[in-house]
């Protein structure tokens, strides 16, 4: 095992090799979905070939979150209440979820980090709706993987990131100030790198890597688009750690900067509503999350 | 004058066609190499986003052209340069293969002193295109959906009728006793009898209606009570074969005044079955007394005891066979259908006619079956055939006797 110290974000990102790759009907099945002359027809030949990921993302869509009256029992109504979009950041979710399967130990639970997570995607997909951004279910999976870089760095170099997790619960810092303040690799910097050996939409690159930064010049030059989306998952993440739903690896809740709730368009007394209808949406993350993890 | 940076110039002129939000190209006409796109032609095309070389943001004309000639949508194409004019739904290839869908202005620039060019100006529609899809496949979905509620809405009404036509068909058979009791009272009551033999045959004729008439109600009220799920059973583990033996000795009698031999195959084998005694041993009688009522003269009745299993349940299959006058193929399934039978019952024979259908239902509340084959002309075969598992979804319906009853009911 090699020395904390000794490890930088270079050897960390060379060692995500170790990781699992993502199996391919993701990304063949991002491909038909992005096409828009596809049809459900070729989505289902497709999901076909896996029939555990088809049972999983039914009963994701027949589960609270979506609401469908009735229930679905095939892929093609599922897509017809849910949208194509929807689907594919399920089975994106998913996928994820399962390659980045990590043991609990003292300082860091499996459990409670994906429920935060969960929690932000719902928070982030709701905070789209109601901003009306024309893709919502986009932010879902930007949402729910924004901190996976944590996850990574836990399974290959636990030591260093319990490092900063213990860190920043003795100083009371956030874990991104933890890692600065240590000069450990940033979990942004290792997810984002995730993200691109894995192939992900620029999007979710995106979110991964700023979802700390506030200022979008510091951002690396992203489109008015993915600033936008940046700034919804930033405020999603904040609102989800002061609502204290699941556990990301630190405890301290910020409060929200005036700049991006003002780049959203967000009253005070908006702001309070959004509030309010992200706390319903993640009240059905739990059987979200069992069946998402199953 | 090349722009391959995305720094915005200047002039105002240069800034609108930078940051218009329409897609802007201008592209060398000899080498179809682009020398302008504004940023939103840069994003629609994902140039600029490769990590290798983010600089990278020149694409030639050749790059864009496609060879996608789905759902009446118009690939980018070498013709399409040829003449100025608006296209609608063109499909244009982007770096990574994927489609862009886009309505677009094409126009050739000429000056004095400068190579030829093309200007390209597009919107992109193919979020819309995605958007339609989704309409499209929600449509689909709402007709489908309708479909299913109407075929919903003509069983219910089918249902609906049926329970109509049962009212009026069993109230029908309710009012001949009745008329015959009311009749015979009349008399009685004005004393149109002559000595008291016909006095006594005429309260005779009271009685006997009456009991029919109470038989008629009692049939009809259980068939409704098992239609509506409201039949109460009693369904406990116990061996048939005892029971049904000793139930079938309490024929002798009625066989032999129909002149009817009956037969019991008897079994060796000792099974446990899942059922309620009393209402196993109402349809087993009602089989047998068919049986022997609708027989030749020196007909046989056959009773046998076997086992039968479908796919996923077994069974103790009891058969009672006869020597009848058989049923045509025709009319097979009329004979556990209410409709039919309530109320088709020759003098002779008496009874309600609902016997069959209650029957059936019986079996299937407990779990098993009531079927039958048989040859016009020479017989029919019945089968009783009862579940030796728990088959029921409603486990509270097992239920265990207690030792001091048991050997009362089961003789």
């Amino acid at each position: 095992m090699v020395p904390a110290k000794k490890m930088n974000s270079q050897s960390i990102v060379d060692r995500l090799d170790e990781l699992p790759t993502l199996p391919t009907i993701v990304y063949e099945l991002s491909r038909v979905i992005n096409d828009p002359m596809s049809s459900t027809s070729e989505i289902e030949k497709i999901m076909a070939n896996d029939q555990s990921l088809t049972t999983k993302v039914l009963r994701l869509a027949n589960s609270a979150y979506y609401a469908i009256p009735g229930g679905v029992s095939n892929l093609r109504r599922a897509i017809a209440y849910i949208g194509y979009d929807a689907i594919n950041q399920l089975v994106l979710s998913a996928s994820v979820m399962n390659a980045l399967n990590a043991k609990s130990s003292t300082g860091f639970e499996p459990n409670q980090f994906w429920k935060h997570s969960i929690g932000v995607a719902m928070a982030a997909e709701t905070t789209a709706r109601f901003v009306q951004y024309r893709t919502p279910s986009d932010l879902f999976t930007c949402g729910l993987i924004h901190d996976m870089g944590k996850v990574a760095l836990y399974i290959i170099a636990p030591e260093i990131f319990l490092e900063s997790v213990a860190r920043a619960k003795e100083k009371n810092l956030t874990l991104i100030d933890a890692e600065v303040e240590l000069g450990n690799p940033r979990h942004t910097v290792v997810g984002r790198e995730l993200a691109l050996k894995w192939r992900l939409p620029s999007l979710i690159q995106a979110s991964i890597a700023h979802h700390h930064q506030k200022d979008p010049g510091l951002r690396g030059g992203l489109s008015q688009e993915t600033n936008h989306v940046v700034d919804m998952v930033f405020l999603a993440n904040l609102l989800v750690v002061a609502l204290r739903f699941g556990n990301s690896g630190h405890s301290k809740a910020l409060g929200v900067p005036k700049e991006i709730v003002e780049r959203l368009h967000l009253t005070p007394e908006k702001l309070k509503d959004l509030i309010d209808k992200i706390k319903q949406s993640i009240a059905s993350a739990e059987s979200f999350l069992k069946i998402i993890g199953d | 004058m090349s722009n391959h940076s995305s720094a915005p110039r200047s002039s105002l002129l240069e800034i609108i066609a930078e940051e218009v939000i329409t897609g802007v190209m201008a592209f060398d006409v000899k080498s179809g190499n682009s020398i302008f796109l504004n940023r939103c032609a840069r994003e629609a095309l994902e140039l600029g986003i490769d990590r290798e070389d983010p600089n990278d943001t020149s694409v030639n004309l050749k790059d864009l052209f496609s060879k996608d000639t789905r759902l009446n949508m118009t690939p980018f194409s070498e013709e399409m340069l040829g003449y100025d004019g608006y296209y609608q739904n063109v499909v244009m290839r982007k770096r990574d293969g994927g489609a862009l869908v886009i309505n677009l202005d094409v126009k050739h620039i000429e000056s004095a002193g400068l190579p030829d060019r093309k200007l390209i100006m597009f919107e992109d529609i193919t979020l819309q295109k995605k958007l339609q899809r989704e309409i499209d496949v929600k449509q689909d979905q709402i007709n489908k959906s309708f479909a299913e509620i109407l075929e919903q809405n003509r069983q219910l009404k089918d249902l609906d009728l049926a329970k109509d036509r049962f009212i009026a068909l069993t109230t029908h058979e309710l009012r001949t006793p009745l008329s015959a009791i009311v009749a015979t009272a009349e008399v009685l009551d004005m004393k149109l009898y002559e000595g008291e033999v016909q006095r006594d045959e005429f309260i005779k004729t009271i009685y006997e209606q009456g009991l029919h008439l109470m038989e008629l109600v009692n049939d009809i009220l259980d068939f409704a009570k098992i239609q509506a799920g409201k039949m109460e059973l009693f369904i406990e583990q116990f061996d048939p074969i005892p029971v049904l033996l000793k139930l079938a000795t309490g024929f002798d009698h009625m066989a032999a005044q129909a002149k009817v031999t009956i037969q019991v195959k008897k079994s060796e084998e000792s099974t446990l079955v899942y059922g309620d005694i009393l209402r196993l041993k109402e349809v087993v009688n009602n089989v047998i007394s068919n049986a022997i009522k609708y027989n030749k003269e020196n007909g046989e009745v056959n009773i046998s005891f076997g086992a039968y299993q479908t796919q996923d349940r077994r069974y103790l299959r009891i058969t009672i066979a006869d020597t009848g006058q058989g049923i045509p193929a025709n009319k097979l399934h009329h004979v556990f259908n209410e409709f039919e039978t309530v109320g088709n019952v020759s003098r002779h024979h008496k009874g309600t006619g609902l016997g069959m259908p209650i029957s059936k239902r019986l079996m299937n509340a407990i779990g098993g079956e009531l079927s039958l084959e048989s040859i016009d002309g020479q017989g029919s075969a019945f089968f009783v055939d009862i579940p030796l598992t728990k088959v029921l979804t409603d486990e509270s319906l097992y239920r265990s006797r207690s030792e001091c009853w048991g050997d009362d009911l089961a003789s």
